[in-house]
């Protein structure tokens, strides 16, 4: 039998284009599953974590690596926290608490966004923007310093400095956001005092800076911006490797 | 050159005989006309029933990424879940179905609302509502700005043009020295003078405030940051003190309360500038608040341009 070329390639052409489709259809089944299966169900599916993984790694790069990191560990410079450990300073990191994250950002302007508090900058004239709050002196701000230091098992050049600034921790306020533990209140996204919870840098300069002058980290909201299936991989994702780490 | 045939050409293009076959057609081009009467009354009935019932059009499936669609309109699954911890703190999965349908019962309910807010005009006759929408507006500018993440060259250009932002707060540990009200001897001009000639040759503070009746005005005492320092001292002290470099003297100055006081550096810090690396948080929101208003600016020129604006001749500013 002879077989001509033209029909060969009709064959291939017909065959490729429903390889495609099959592809474009099981991937739009799997995009409705991952939306429609409830969240945290979704993050225990493991195909839908593999899915989740494959749609999410590509947006993460695009958008989120820029301040989180290549490998979303974070970055003092920015700020930005390390999004695949065990610490979450906003909610308690089930998967509807990051996909509100990334759908409203943190003090993003978003309606719903995280904006409850900041860090106040406590040698300024007026520490904090949103109620009365009193400055320290800069002897004070060391003090406060050397105990922070000290609970994270860091000498203090000087023991009594600590020690006043124990006292310093709850005359400050600082235990209000922090909590008296200092072990942080994700509900306001107050981050732990205590180590892998520095988002700024651990050193004695880096602190000192962040008790004199404030922090406020900013993370856009990303709502109308990704599609939810992507925001919904992206949550499952980092669940995932935040669960594994 | 032949002509074809007539017959042979009709037989060509005669309709094959099977499903229709039996249906004698109308001639001279009425089938036509028949057919496209009957689309025009198929479309005219399809609007009428999308123009006067919103079901009319509704679609039939619900998107996945969609909880509901009310009219059209969609109301989000992820806001649904949002509003499942704002209300209850519980996720989906341990939601009771009573919670879920309050959920969901409220949400349709308050779409439903907006919808007929819209339609009876409400941002035209309620301020609160006009001022909500207006907010509205001027958050979802500020969630565009805050999207377009500014790249670290950006950032330090701002840092640089705008240096004397990220200065640290300075502080000062000065002596402000005045005549005790007890002390005899020469008036005070000549009293603090001598002092200030004393401390300039070395001689230790304490034994110049004895040695000359001099006492400390008690306006600004142990370290003090610059803007504390400024408000207790008053200007023109804080202007004489904060020049000086520890162990300098300045005065007899003359202040507000129109006494002469003697100032003693005890150590001074000045503002210096913090590194970007510190300050970059704050350098970031300073940008963004830049972009924030300029980008405010160009909408409001933007919408200002395309309006059309009449202003009442009587009422003119």
């Amino acid at each position: 039998m002879r077989v001509r070329t033209p029909h060969v390639l009709l064959v291939l052409l017909v065959a490729a284009a429903g390889a495609l489709a099959v592809r474009y259809l099981q991937r739009a089944q799997m995009e409705q599953r991952l939306l429609e299966t409830w969240p945290e169900s979704a993050a225990l599916d493991p195909a839908l974590v593999q899915f989740a993984a494959d749609r999410a790694v590509p947006a993460l790069t695009e958008h989120c690596a820029v301040c989180h990191g290549a490998n979303l560990h974070g970055d003092t410079l920015h700020g930005a926290p390390d999004l695949v450990d065990k610490e979450w300073i906003f909610g308690e990191g089930r998967v509807v608490d990051i996909e509100q994250t990334i759908n409203h950002g943190i003090r993003s302007g978003d309606h719903r966004d995280h904006d409850l508090a900041d860090m106040p900058g406590f040698l300024r004239a007026a520490p904090y923007a949103r109620y009365h709050i009193d400055s320290l002196q800069p002897a004070e701000i060391d003090d406060l310093a050397a105990f922070i230091l000290q609970m994270n098992g860091r000498e203090a050049a000087d023991p009594r400095a600590a020690s006043r600034g124990k006292a310093l921790f709850n005359k400050a306020l600082c235990y209000d956001c922090h909590t008296e533990s200092a072990q942080g209140d994700p509900s306001i996204g107050a981050p732990s005092l205590l180590p892998h919870g520095w988002l700024f840098g651990s050193s004695r300069d880096a602190l000192v800076d962040v008790i004199s002058y404030g922090r406020a980290g900013i993370c856009p909201a990303w709502a109308g911006r990704l599609p939810p299936v992507t925001v919904r991989a992206i949550a499952i994702y980092l669940h995932d490797r935040s669960e594994k780490s | 050159m032949n002509s074809p045939d007539p017959a042979a050409v009709a037989a060509r293009i005669a309709p094959a005989p099977g499903l229709f076959s039996g249906i004698s057609w109308p001639a001279d081009g009425r089938l036509s006309l028949v057919l496209l009467g009957l689309g025009a009354v198929l479309g005219l009935l399809a609007a009428g029933f999308s123009l006067f019932t919103a079901k009319g059009t509704a679609t039939r499936s619900v998107p996945a990424e969609y909880i509901a669609v009310v009219n059209q309109r969609p109301i989000y699954v992820s806001d649904y879940l949002d509003q499942l911890m704002t209300q209850f703190n519980v996720s989906i999965e341990n939601a009771s179905v009573e919670q879920r349908r309050t959920v969901l019962d409220e949400m349709i309910r308050e779409e439903l609302f907006v919808q007929r807010g819209l339609e009876l005009d409400e941002p035209s006759i309620d301020p609160d509502v006009r001022n909500a929408l207006v907010s509205a507006v001027q958050a979802q500018i500020a969630v565009d700005a805050t999207s377009q993440v500014p790249n670290d060259a950006e950032l330090t250009a701002f840092y640089r043009a705008h240096l004397e932002r990220y200065s640290s707060i300075g502080y000062m540990t000065v002596a402000d020295l005045i005549q005790r009200p007890d002390a005899g001897g020469p008036a005070a001009g000549e009293s603090l003078t001598n002092a200030a000639a004393a401390l300039h040759s070395a001689q230790p503070l304490a034994v110049v405030k004895t040695r000359f009746g001099l006492e400390e005005s008690g306006a600004a005492v142990g370290e003090q940051v610059y803007f504390a320092a400024k408000l207790h001292l008053g200007d023109r002290l804080f202007a004489a003190a904060a020049g000086l470099k520890s162990g300098e003297v300045a005065g007899p100055v003359k202040a507000e309360d129109g006494r002469l006081h003697l100032l003693y550096m005890v150590a001074n810090t000045p503002p210096q500038p913090r590194t970007f690396a510190l300050a970059r948080n704050e350098v970031y929101g300073d940008y963004r608040q830049d972009l924030l208003r300029r980008i405010r600016d160009r909408e409001f020129k933007y919408l200002e341009g395309r309006a059309d604006i009449r202003i009442n001749r009587a009422y003119q500013p």
